[in-house]
């Protein structure tokens, strides 16, 4: 961060390019939306370089199969510095969503929670799927995405029934995660949990709680740190309550 | 066929574009308002609203469903009664009257004049005390062996708009404003006859004598007062003091002629394998269907006409009244092949009985034909008329044995269906306020889970309710099924974008794996 002169505000600092004119970005940005554009015609690309945010924004009408009726939803995809690796955040602007009910999988300022950030089909972390943000199509896939998202939402709002697969909220969607990738029962699981701490807490000597018999290092040690590493610090209270729900 | 947004909001505006400027101006000579009244020739027209009704009706059509001669009776009964009470009200040495229509067997009656007169609120009292003697004196005599009948009656006067809807043969007259609706709704409990206020300050004080305030308001918070019992030499009297030439003796002779003219052995009541046309049915020809009665109100618009004072603004009214009236039968008619039985002012009466005898699938035909009136009230009519968007729609549905025909001779007649489920459904409907669909339990219980799971039960009135259901949410519950797995197609056009379960076409997207932090 420059330091600011004695005498200078922030207004009067030189301006500085916003990110998205970097070289390769924009064009990027313009080439994505504009196959986004041509599929979803209500959607738009705004770009405001002296806020430096660039979204595509507008309203996308869902109708119905057989009924046809229209229901017009309020968007904004926001990109986001470091795009397009870094992935898109999508909003619902209106309320028409209940924002802040998480059942509704919508976040209190409109955040449609797609999937788990280790579950990203914009990042390919999701082995059921097979496209990326490298595929070219892949700001219309996201859209796309959003499209299906909004429609269960959408039955959501009619059954209280989330439609299809979802994880757990909150921490224990990671945990949830954990033990697929882990793929071990229970008890084992809640003996990897001191894993997940600020630091590995299990001794790399001893034997790896899998029940392999092999001693930890040589056996879950780097799987269990590239978890941690996707999931983050999880405590072992969330570990312990996913664990009393999941037992029988 | 179902209810569809793209096909109601066009036929509504198709409606509208070829409707052209609607007149509304006074009565100003006296003239057959069957010609003189169209879809855009409207009149303003002072006069004494009637509803005669025989409540027992009903409850016979359930006794007798089970044998051939109590329904043959049945019907000879109804159409010998509606003859004879037509006769009353329009003959000019009668009553001088205009025959609305009959609503199953209760009849909406109007005495009026393109002038003032004061004779008009005594007819309105008189005649309900003639249908009173006509029936105890003449019509249960006659058939001893239906259980007697009894009379209900309602009166009020003052202004209404007069107007006509519907197709060729179809056009039914229709009377909207308060006089029409509030004297069906003052009408009382089994064998009382009622005026409200405005028809008892102007009566003659020959018939102002039998008159007790009842305890009693009527729909605008005034009094409303009960016609007590007359003799018969005073009821002669009063016949006599309004020059009114009805008497037992002749009445007596009418029925006799009617009922020779159709004897028991030419009357048919049978059941309706296919799908009835209620236009061929007659005093010979009869149906007894199981069948799913609805009725859809417009809630709050006597509210919203009288609401209207400049010429421009009920101008307006009926636009939407129009708008309104002929989007409700093509969404039970065409939509979903349901009957559209008549309109009671701004009341629809369906009827939904096929396929044959199968009970869940006759009602859930009529709830998605509910379904579909909700859509169009809240999804389509207000794109084209904004003024829909204040009001709503209360609708009821019972089912059961219903029996059906179509009375009268020549000229005006009435298509009618009777039993206790058409009462049912009435009453539904007019518990309930806009927006909601209120479902007998008879009803309920022969729903499929799919739909049941819409409706919570209220338990104030014993009805299953469901508030603002449209077809979209219907689809979308049904819709829940198809994110069990595997890929959904996204299309996306100009004119928005939808999900299908089959791919084909659209673009191949696995539902994700939803979260939230």
């Amino acid at each position: 961060m420059p330091r600011i002169p004695r005498g200078r505000s922030h207004s009067s600092l030189p301006h500085r390019s916003p990110w998205f004119t970097r070289p390769g970005i924009r064009e990027r940005i313009e080439r994505d939306a504009e196959i986004v554009v041509s599929a979803y015609s209500g959607l738009a690309l705004r770009l405001d370089e002296k806020a430096g945010t660039a979204c595509l924004e507008g309203t996308l009408v869902h109708r119905e199969a057989e009924s046809a009726i229209p229901t017009p939803i309020a968007l904004r995809i926001v990109l986001r510095d470091g795009y397009p690796r870094k992935e898109p955040l999508a909003y619902e602007t209106a309320e028409l969503f209940e924002h802040g009910n998480l059942d509704g999988h919508v976040l209190r300022e409109g955040r449609l929670c797609l999937w788990l950030p280790t579950r990203s089909q914009w990042r390919g972390r999701d082995p059921e799927h097979s496209w990326s943000w490298q595929d070219r199509d892949a700001l219309l896939r996201f859209v796309d995405q959003v499209l299906v998202f909004a429609e269960r939402h959408l039955i959501w709002q009619v059954t209280r029934v989330w439609p299809g697969g979802e994880s757990a909220h909150g921490s224990e969607g990671y945990i949830e995660y954990v033990h697929e990738i882990l793929s071990c029962p229970v008890e084992q699981l809640l003996e990897f949990a001191v894993a997940f701490g600020e630091s590995d807490g299990i001794d790399p000597y001893t034997t790896c709680p899998c029940g392999s018999g092999k001693k930890y290092r040589f056996c879950h040690r780097e799987q269990v740190r590239a978890l941690r590493r996707e999931c983050g610090c999880i405590g072992p209270a969330a570990f312990e309550a996913y664990g009393s729900r999941a037992s029988p | 066929m179902s209810w569809n947004y793209d096909r109601s909001s066009e036929r509504i505006r198709d409606h509208l574009d070829n409707m052209g400027a609607i007149e509304v101006a006074p009565l100003s000579r006296d003239a057959n308002l069957e010609t003189l009244l169209t879809e855009t020739r409207c009149r303003e027209i002072r006069g004494a609203h009637v509803y005669v009704d025989v409540p027992n009706f009903s409850a016979l059509v359930t006794g007798a469903a089970g044998g051939e001669m109590p329904l043959k009776r049945l019907a000879q009964a109804v159409h010998v009664y509606q003859r004879e009470v037509a006769r009353i009200v329009e003959r000019v040495e009668l009553f001088d009257g205009y025959h609305v229509h009959f609503q199953g067997t209760r009849l909406h009656a109007l005495f009026f004049r393109p002038y003032e007169d004061e004779e008009l609120p005594a007819k309105a009292a008189l005649f309900q005390l003639v249908l009173r003697q006509f029936v105890r004196d003449v019509f249960n005599p006659v058939f001893p062996k239906v259980a007697d009948f009894v009379v209900t009656g309602g009166a009020a006067l003052g202004d209404v708009i007069g107007t006509k809807n519907g197709m060729r043969a179809e056009r039914e007259l229709l009377f909207i404003g308060r006089p029409a609706n509030y004297a069906a709704k003052v009408l009382g409990s089994r064998g009382t006859l009622t005026i409200t206020a405005s028809v008892h300050e102007v009566l003659p004080n020959s018939l102002k004598r039998g008159c007790t305030e009842t305890n009693r308001k009527g729909p605008d918070g005034g009094s409303v007062y009960e016609l007590t019992t007359v003799t018969g030499e005073e009821l002669d009297d009063l016949c006599d003091e309004f020059d009114i030439d009805w008497d037992v003796e002749s009445s007596a002779e009418r029925v006799e002629e009617d009922i020779d003219a159709t004897p028991l052995s030419d009357i048919v009541v049978e059941d309706a394998l296919v799908k009835m046309d209620l236009d061929t049915l007659s005093i010979r020809k009869n149906k007894l269907v199981t069948a799913a009665s609805l009725f859809a109100d417009v809630d709050g618009f006597t509210r919203y006409i009288d609401s209207a004072e400049s010429d421009n603004e009920k101008e307006e009214a009926l636009r939407v009244f129009h708008a309104i009236r002929r989007e409700m039968s093509r969404v039970v008619r065409l939509d979903y092949d349901g009957l559209h039985v008549q309109f009671q002012g701004d009341r629809l009466q369906g009827l939904f009985h096929m396929p044959a005898d199968e009970l869940g699938a006759i009602v859930t035909r009529s709830v998605e034909a509910a379904v579909g009136l909700q859509s169009s009230m809240l999804k389509t009519l207000p794109l084209h008329v904004p003024a829909a968007a204040k009001l709503g729609l209360a609708i009821g549905i019972d089912v059961g044995d219903t029996f059906a025909s179509k009375l009268g001779t020549r000229g005006q007649r009435d298509r009618i269906c009777i039993g206790e489920p058409v009462d049912g459904a009435a009453a539904a409907q007019e518990r309930q306020e806009g927006g909601i669909i209120a479902l007998t339990a008879a009803a309920y219980a022969v729903l499929p889970e799919a739909l049941q799971q819409h409706f919570t039960k209220d338990e104030t009135t014993g009805d299953w309710i469901a508030k603002d259901l449209t077809a979209e949410k219907l689809e979308r519950a049904a819709k829940a099924a198809s994110y069990g797995g595997g890929a959904m197609g996204v299309h996306s056009s100009a004119a928005g974008a939808f999900v299908t379960r089959i791919v084909g076409g659209g673009r191949a997207t696995n539902p994700a794996r939803s979260f939230a932090f």
